[in-house]
């Protein structure tokens, strides 16, 4: 492992928030969430209404880690060729006529979705294989995503209408789920002074791709002990209603719980926290502090929760406490 | 990885980890105890409530049974604490909440328990972070021996057990474990009281109130008579009783002062209409002279002198009223009969009253010991005084020669043989009797007693007296002192000292035997009986000092 690398985490990190904030006004946690997401590959889906600066931050990434960056714009009639690009029929040369594969926006290092939501459920799939296997096949043909490969969706909540919500197995894909909120007052006074006053500011590399992934690397090789995994794996269990770890919230209110990878992503952003907090280990702290982006969309609720307004958040803070508060009993104590 | 550094940083660790898991178990020991110490104490004050309302055996409500369970449990409870197993990772994850930094020594254990599978760099910067943490950190610091929040548990269990102990009050009548010299006394006692109750309610003019607290008076004579009476709730009992009889008794003594008030108006007026009208009639104003002077006298005398002068007052006007002026003289008659019946219901209260407070005396008779030892300089002074002489009179004589009340002379070979044989033996039973006249050997348990034989202390100078001994079990009272032979030794007690068979040997007398020599009687038959005046004057003293 690059130790010189490792030292420099922090400042690394440090610099990137910085240059980001230079276009993105306020939103740093929706912008740490992002970064951690990215440090160690997963998928982001960002909700929030339309306005809020979700496209600008995906720009001003790319622009920060010098990446390929495409956006695709979802639609009713955007077709999964539109993603993953086809094979056209060209003239080679002495006249011949192959198929040569035409990329599709999917190839960029940095994917922007936009109103992932809008598209039909098989537009969507077609982001399954890309999201997860980092390739995809046309005509029976595998094409390699490029590496670093990072989707990043975007959800109105409003405007439902005509909209095809994520099936949960989409959602699956995504490592976190972030909800982009108003900006402040005075953040809002600070964006309406950088866009209303015809200058024009960018953010400059920090890194390159290369670099991302050999920070990836630091990342993962974070270690995590026993006790921390046993954390999270009743963490994750307590969101299953049917579990005997369940809360009495989980089993009103809850469908069906988080998946897997849930855990994973607690446990990856974790690791991401961890480094980004000093530490050489993940804490309980850490796992908890990606608790809420890594699980929210995970968690399934039923007619119940609907009707009584139970939000996914409130589940996992639930959760988080009660599994927190059995740990105390057993560990807390002396007696 | 046999890295150098692992090898260092483990140890470090482990180390450090050795002694907060002796403090951690310190910890425990301190928790356990507290809580164990809080179960007992309540329990044991559910045991003192129990206690007040019924019987309960010896062991259960002795303070001593407390304090060794509670031994017990702050044993075991050292035990349980230094003995269970502590898991490292238990400890380290206590340890993490006491030093706020969640997972970090948790994870130092777990990594160094699978140091193949950290990655190097990281292991090396975590261990390395995890010692500075704990080498600078004093373990009292880790986990402080704090005293547990528990500790309120048991200081609230021990009020309890304290305000159960001194503010419930006694409900339970019975117990087993009796004084015997205790029973006796009440049996004898109830008997007196049953006589007392019998024979005042066979008066006529008894009120509903006087006859309800003859009742009562009945049944708690009976329950005094049970062996199994429990001494608090008998003396409530009777303080409760005593406390009604006096406020009855005081209520018919001012009753009778009133008609004796009005008796003498009524003499003073009869004598002033005879002396108006001039009769002259001598034996009838001698008679009527003497009623008054009678009455008068009767203002200040005692109740039982009040009911012999009543009864002579009475006799006088039966005589009067056979005469001609007779008629006259019927108010006079009236009022006599009327105060003889209250003089005769306050004389029977009064005896009530009497009994009852020598019952409640009987009850206070444990004092008897305490006082003993208060004064026990004084009486060893008074009983070697006592010995010496005797032995000097045995010296001289060879036996002591006492003539008892009924001029009978006989030798005894102890003291107080003719006494005690002229006041117990005739009614007691033949082995009571043995053990006090004929000999020792008859009956093991009461022996032989003795003042002093030849060569225990009978020599001025010698050390007579030897330590104080502790209460022998099974005896009323304490032992005095112990007289120190070169054979043997002897317990002096209050009772023995002054009655017992003696062949040369002094021992305690048993419960039964004890009550036939009880002092207060060997007191009286000793300042009657014809022993010298000097053995009368030292008995009389060593009494008065004990009463």
């Amino acid at each position: 492992m690059d130790e010189a690398l490792f030292t420099e985490v922090g400042e690394i990190f440090d610099k990137i928030r910085q240059e980001i904030s230079r276009v993105i006004v306020g939103q740093e946690s929706v912008v740490d969430t992002v970064l951690t997401g990215m440090m160690v590959g997963g998928h982001v889906l960002l909700e929030g209404v339309p306005g809020l600066g979700k496209t600008l931050l995906v720009r001003t990434l790319s622009q920060v880690f010098n990446m390929t960056f495409s956006r695709i714009q979802f639609t009713p009639d955007l077709m999964p060729s539109d993603i993953t690009g086809t094979n056209m029929l060209v003239e080679g040369p002495g006249g011949s006529r192959v198929f040569q594969f035409r990329p599709g926006p999917v190839f960029a290092n940095i994917v922007l979705a936009d109103e992932i939501n809008r598209a039909t459920p098989k537009t969507q799939s077609a982001l399954l294989e890309a999201m997860q296997e980092g390739s995809v096949t046309v005509f029976g043909e595998r094409h390699p995503l490029n590496q670093p490969f990072m989707v990043l969706a975007t959800e109105n909540p409003l405007e439902l209408e005509g909209t095809y919500p994520l099936p949960e197995a989409q959602l699956d894909r995504f490592m976190f789920k972030v909800n982009v909120g108003y900006p402040t007052m005075a953040e809002l006074t600070t964006i309406l002074r950088r866009t209303t006053e015809g200058s024009d500011i960018s953010a400059n590399q920090v890194i390159d791709a290369e670099t991302l992934l050999r920070l990836r690397q630091v990342f993962l090789r974070v270690p995590v002990s026993i006790p921390v995994y046993n954390y999270v794996s009743r963490v994750v269990l307590a969101t299953h209603p049917e579990s005997e770890e369940a809360t009495d919230m989980v089993k009103k209110y809850v469908r069906f719980g988080v998946s897997p990878r849930g855990a994973q992503a607690m446990i990856l952003g974790g690791k991401v926290k961890a480094v980004l907090n000093g530490r050489h280990y993940v804490s309980y702290l850490d796992v908890n502090e990606v608790a809420a982006a890594a699980l929210r969309h995970r968690v399934i609720l039923n007619f119940d929760a609907e009707a009584d307004g139970i939000t996914p958040d409130m589940v996992v803070e639930n959760v988080l406490a009660e599994v927190r508060k059995r740990g105390e009993k057993t560990f807390g104590r002396v007696v | 990885m046999s890295e150098s550094w692992l090898d260092y940083y483990r140890d470090t660790i482990k180390r450090k980890l050795f002694w907060l898991k002796l403090r951690y178990r310190l910890l425990l020991f301190i928790e356990a105890a507290l809580l164990c110490a809080a179960v007992v104490l309540l329990a044991s004050a559910a045991i003192v409530a129990v206690g007040k309302a019924v019987f309960l055996p010896e062991p259960l409500r002795s303070l001593r049974t407390l304090l060794i369970v509670l031994e017990i449990v702050v044993f075991g409870s050292f035990l349980w604490a230094m003995l269970r197993p502590v898991h490292d990772l238990k400890l380290a994850a206590f340890v993490d909440r006491e030093i706020s930094r969640p997972g970090l020594i948790e994870s130092a254990v777990d990594f160094l328990s699978r140091p193949n599978e950290i990655d190097p760099l990281h292991f090396r910067l975590f261990l390395q972070s995890v010692a500075d943490v704990l080498t600078s950190t004093p373990n009292k610091q880790i986990i402080s021996l704090r005293v547990p929040k528990l500790w309120r548990a048991a200081a609230l269990a021990l009020a309890l057990l304290l305000a159960v102990h001194f503010f419930v009050p006694v409900t339970r009548v019975v117990t087993e474990d009796q004084d015997p010299f205790l029973i006796r006394d009440l049996q004898r006692l109830s008997v007196q009281f049953a006589g007392a109750v019998l024979n005042t309610s066979r008066e006529e003019n008894l009120s509903q109130e006087d006859k309800e607290l003859f009742e009562k008076a009945e049944q708690l004579s009976r329950r005094m008579a049970a062996d199994a009476i429990d001494p608090n709730y008998l003396q409530d009992e009777l303080l409760k009783l005593t406390k009604q009889i006096n406020e009855r008794s005081a209520h018919s003594r001012e009753a009778s002062d009133q008609l004796l008030e009005k008796l003498l108006q009524e003499i003073e007026r009869f004598r002033r209409d005879r002396a108006g009208s001039g009769a002259d009639n001598s034996a009838l104003e001698a008679a009527i002279g003497l009623l008054a002077a009678t009455a008068q006298k009767m203002q200040d005398s005692s109740l039982q002198q009040q009911v012999r002068e009543i009864q002579e007052m009475s006799e006088i006007v039966q005589g009067l009223l056979e005469t001609p002026t007779g008629e006259e003289l019927e108010v006079i008659q009236n009022l006599i009969s009327e105060l003889q019946s209250e003089l005769k219901r306050s004389a029977a209260l009064q005896n009530l009253s009497d009994l009852s407070e020598r019952a409640l005396r009987s009850l206070n008779r444990d004092h008897l010991g305490d006082l003993t030892s208060k004064r026990r300089d004084q009486l060893s002074e008074q009983m070697r005084e006592f010995l010496r002489s005797y032995a000097g009179t045995q010296s001289k004589s060879g036996t002591l020669s006492s003539q008892n009340a009924d001029g009978r002379e006989q030798e005894t070979g102890y003291l107080l043989n003719g006494a005690a044989d002229q006041s117990f033996l005739g009614g007691q039973d033949d082995s009571t009797g043995s053990g006090v006249g004929a000999a020792a050997g008859e009956d093991d348990r009461s022996g032989s007693m003795g003042v002093p034989a030849d060569g225990i202390g009978t020599s001025p100078g010698d050390n007579l007296f030897g330590p104080m001994s502790e209460q022998a079990e099974g005896f009323r009272t304490l032992v005095d002192h112990r007289l120190i032979s070169e054979d043997e030794e002897m317990d002096l007690t209050l009772s023995t000292v002054l009655g017992s068979p003696a062949e040369g040997q002094v021992k305690m007398q048993p419960p039964d035997r004890l009550a036939v020599y009880s002092g207060e009687t060997y007191e009286g038959q000793i300042l009657e009986g014809g022993f010298p005046e000097r053995y009368k004057q030292i008995v009389s003293n060593y009494f008065d000092s004990l009463k």
